[in-house]
């Protein structure tokens, strides 16, 4: 009988293509619509270049807005202004993907014991590991040019002027630290025994440089420091203006090196194991193992502890530049009415600022109840709550249990990162009612728990889409929002952003009756997802 | 006898194809019932449907009167269940899981606990994480175990662990008997359910196609025989019910339904020097069961 012979590097190379093409598409898409889209709005605020060097002006006297944004320079034209307004963001994600694709592809499956398969074959575990790497080669080369691809398509506007070669240096100039932390992320590998570990050292590693980048573009002496962060060389590129190629080296050098050096160590360590030792024993805790609610708390304290810290951070940094920024930009009547849209106060460019921080609070907020909600899902998935359920656990109980944890940990925050504003604006001489912020702090979580009530209904539904479809939420309530700060967008368009209802403005009276309504939809929804659930069968991978 | 698990046309469908179609099944106090099939049979997919992690599509599930599905949690409270593929939390101690697991169920006899955890030979002190599949094993069972629930449940549990612990694993289950707990195992290590069932279901493709006890099963299936003769041996081809008939030299071996009167005839006058009759094995029953086409017995 004819023998039909297979390559296994072929097969891995598929492998590691098809477990990552979807996150791909997705990324590929955003961040072209982000940096693309933007140059034509841009253009039609600023009509000619003597409004957009003096908004530059503006911009360059408050280098602390420079920390989630791009250097000041690039707003001077349509074509590069996205690299100010969303560089940060976009690189930011593109790293965040880049680090979390690596260490499912090869620590994720190998905790998961589905590399142990593939290495019965023909292969080795560093041949295993480079031909899956170079199958998500195949997909990461993918999403460069279908981001290139949007950049360029959006770029032909003649108002904005893009130049296709300009467009593909701003596609690689997006994806640069999502090379660097993918190489990261296989190294980090290697070192940890698990794929959680795995990520945590490279999302350490990536936090440090994104700050050091933020704040060397924030503070004027630190300037240089940009230099030693994979985020600083997007902006040393400077892909549209002025573009330096040899800023792509140091990336370049870096997989080089480091992906070299962990298949080598994927070589010498043993399946199973990791190059940094770790004790196989533990000490045993047993708070909060009384119960399946204790438990969710227990796993939830981490979580809240970095999302709390994310909020305060945002928080902080835009109520400690709220004096300084407004006093700066307010000659600047497009950047007054892009704070004061944003902000949602339109009196006073300084209660705007804090508004700002608010809105950022409530975008934090989004994101942790779409990945919470997508958490929910993995217990699901990996059968943990088979063990639970088959325990006198009620279904009902245990999700509502769940989603109350939740909406609880967004309250808070939300009253912490409130709190932070009204501290911060204290110490900068801007005196505010701290009983009227803790009440907008309250009613800010309003969008969120209806959020959080439309994923409950998802999950209990769809299961599989429900945190996918509360991040295109969250994503269109974001662009909407951006948008309707330079265009004059159709109040029903607005009205289906998440964030329009999110706005926090620190001297204003609480909207009570708007909190009431999403807090009563959030709940009816939550109750018909939870309905759902005990309904549905439980579906694992 | 009181009944701890009744289904009634219990069916699961996932779109068209039936998953399990239309099972009657009891299971009474204080048994131990094999529940057999092979990959895709349908077991775990009952298993699933008894434990209310799904449901059915048709039919229903009691278990101790009431409804498997509707009353899941209080059902829990007097139920153990063991999986073949223990889904832990990685970042707990083995101890930990313990705890956290009794917690759960509410009750535990924390001597036998202990007992159970000497004698499966389980360290407690490391991280689930670190645990081999079989000490993962270990611990769904300790725990399911010391629960000393009404009903174990058991799906393909010794997947995993050694020759020995599985051996402590059966003697665990011949003591649950003996306390008056009821099992439902399902299980592909046929001498596992050979030694510990009272009754025996054989699922195919969703189907239940034989259920009573193992001489029950061997009533209805052939029994082996086997003679050596000084001579040629005689042909026993035309005798009803002898098939599978293999001849080398002075050996015969065939298998026979029904009456064996005319076979011994035969043999018998062919003055034969050795003479074996033996029942099926469960694995030749099972075998058997599942080399005749669909549907026929």
């Amino acid at each position: 009988m004819a023998k039909r012979t297979f390559s296994p590097s072929r097969a891995m190379r598929r492998f590691g293509f098809r477990q990552t093409i979807r996150g791909a598409l997705i990324i590929g898409v955003l961040s072209g619509l982000m940096m693309g889209a933007q140059g034509a709005a841009y253009a039609a605020a600023y009509p000619n270049q003597k409004d957009r060097d003096a908004f530059v002006t503006s911009l360059s006297s408050v280098p602390a807005l420079g920390f989630m944004a791009g250097e000041a320079k690039n707003a001077l034209l349509p074509a590069s202004y996205s690299i100010y307004k969303s560089i940060a963001l976009t690189t930011l994600l593109a790293a965040i993907w880049g680090l979390m694709t690596t260490t499912r592809l090869l620590r994720g499956q190998e905790e998961d014991g589905r590399l142990e398969p593939i290495l019965a074959g023909r292969t080795t575990k560093m041949a295993a590991s480079l031909h899956i790497l170079i199958g998500y080669g195949y997909s990461f080369v993918i999403a460069i040019v279908i981001s290139w691809a949007a950049i360029a398509a959006l770029g032909l506007d003649p108002q904005v002027d893009l130049s296709i070669g300009h467009a593909g240096l701003l596609s690689l100039g997006v994806f640069l630290p999502g090379l660097f932390f993918a190489s990261l992320g296989v190294l980090t590998s290697q070192l940890a025994l698990t794929r959680g570990r795995a990520l945590a050292y490279g999302l350490g590693v990536l936090l440090f440089l994104f700050t050091l980048r933020g704040a060397a573009n924030s503070i004027t002496d630190w300037n240089g420091w940009k230099h030693f962060s994979p985020f600083g060389w997007t902006d040393l590129l400077n892909p549209v203006l002025d573009p330096q190629l040899i800023w792509i080296l140091p990336t370049l050098a870096f997989t080089i090196i480091v992906i070299p050096l962990a298949l080598f160590f994927a070589k010498q360590r043993d399946l199973g194991e990791s190059v940094l030792p770790e004790s196989q024993f533990a000490r045993s805790h047993f708070y909060l193992l009384g119960s399946d609610f204790g438990y969710s708390i227990r796993q939830n304290i981490w979580p809240f502890i970095w999302w709390t810290l994310g909020a305060i951070a945002y928080a902080g940094l835009l109520s400690s530049i709220a004096k300084v920024g407004a006093d700066a930009l307010s000659s600047s009547p497009a950047f007054v009415k892009i704070v004061s849209t944003l902000g949602g106060n339109h009196d006073d460019i300084v209660i705007s600022f804090l508004g700002l921080g608010g809105m950022f609070t409530a975008l934090i907020l989004l994101v942790m109840s779409a990945v919470s909600i997508g958490s929910i899902r993995r217990q699901e998935a990996k059968g943990y709550l088979d063990t639970i359920l088959v325990q006198p656990i009620h279904r009902s109980a245990w999700l509502t249990k769940r989603l109350i944890i939740l909406a609880v940990m967004v309250l808070a925050i939300s009253l912490i990162a409130s709190y932070t504003i009204w501290q911060i604006a204290e110490n900068t001489g801007v005196s505010l009612d701290l009983w009227i912020i803790l009440q907008n702090g309250t009613t800010l979580v309003g969008s969120v728990l209806l959020l959080i009530g439309a994923g409950a209904l998802l999950y209990g539904v769809l299961p599989r889409l429900a945190a996918i479809v509360m991040y295109v939420a969250i994503v269109w309530g974001f662009v909407v929002d951006v948008l309707k700060s330079f265009l004059t967008l159709d109040d029903s368009i607005d009205k289906t952003s998440l964030l329009h209802y999110a706005t926090f403005t620190p001297t204003k009276t609480p909207d009570w009756e708007t909190f009431t309504w999403l807090l009563g939809i959030g709940i009816f929804l939550a109750a018909l997802g939870v309905w759902r659930f005990a309904k549905r069968d439980i579906v694992n991978e | 006898m009181t009944v701890i698990i009744e289904t009634k046309k219990l069916t699961k469908k996932y779109g068209s194809k039936a998953a399990l179609d239309s099972l009657d099944l009891t299971v009474n106090k204080g048994e131990v019932l094999g529940y057999l099939g092979p990959n895709g049979a349908g077991k775990t997919t009952t298993i699933r449907l008894l434990l209310g992690l799904t449901h059915p599509s048709d039919g229903s599930a009691t278990i101790f009167g009431e409804d498997a599905t509707r009353h899941a949690a209080d059902i829990h409270k007097r139920i153990a269940y063991v999986p073949g593929e223990t889904n832990l939390w990685p970042s707990l101690s083995g101890a930990e899981t313990l705890k956290f697991l009794a917690n759960l169920h509410g009750s535990i006899d924390e001597a036998y606990q202990k007992e159970l955890i000497k004698k499966f030979d389980f360290d407690p002190n490391k991280k689930v994480r670190t645990y081999s599949k079989g000490n993962r094993q270990k611990i769904a069972l300790i725990a399911a175990f010391a629960t000393r629930a009404d009903l174990l449940i058991f799906d393909e549990p010794t997947s995993g662990l050694d020759p020995v612990m599985a051996k402590i694993f059966r003697d665990e289950v011949l003591a649950a008997k003996k306390n008056g707990q009821t099992v439902f195992l399902s299980s592909h290590i046929l001498e596992e359910v050979e030694e510990l069932c009272d009754r025996i279901a054989v699922l195919r493709a969703g189907k239940l196609v034989e259920l009573g006890t193992l001489d029950e099963l061997r009533h209805f299936s052939a029994v082996t025989v086997e003679a050596t003769f000084t001579g040629k041996p005689p042909s026993v081809s035309g005798i009803k019910g002898v098939s599978n008939i293999e001849i080398h030299d002075h050996f015969l071996r065939c298998n026979i339904t029904g009456s064996i009167d005319e076979l011994l005839t035969v043999i018998s006058k062919a003055k034969p020097v050795s003479f074996l009759s033996r029942k099926p094995s469960l694995e030749e029953l099972f075998l058997a069961i599942y080399k005749t086409p669909s549907g026929e017995k």
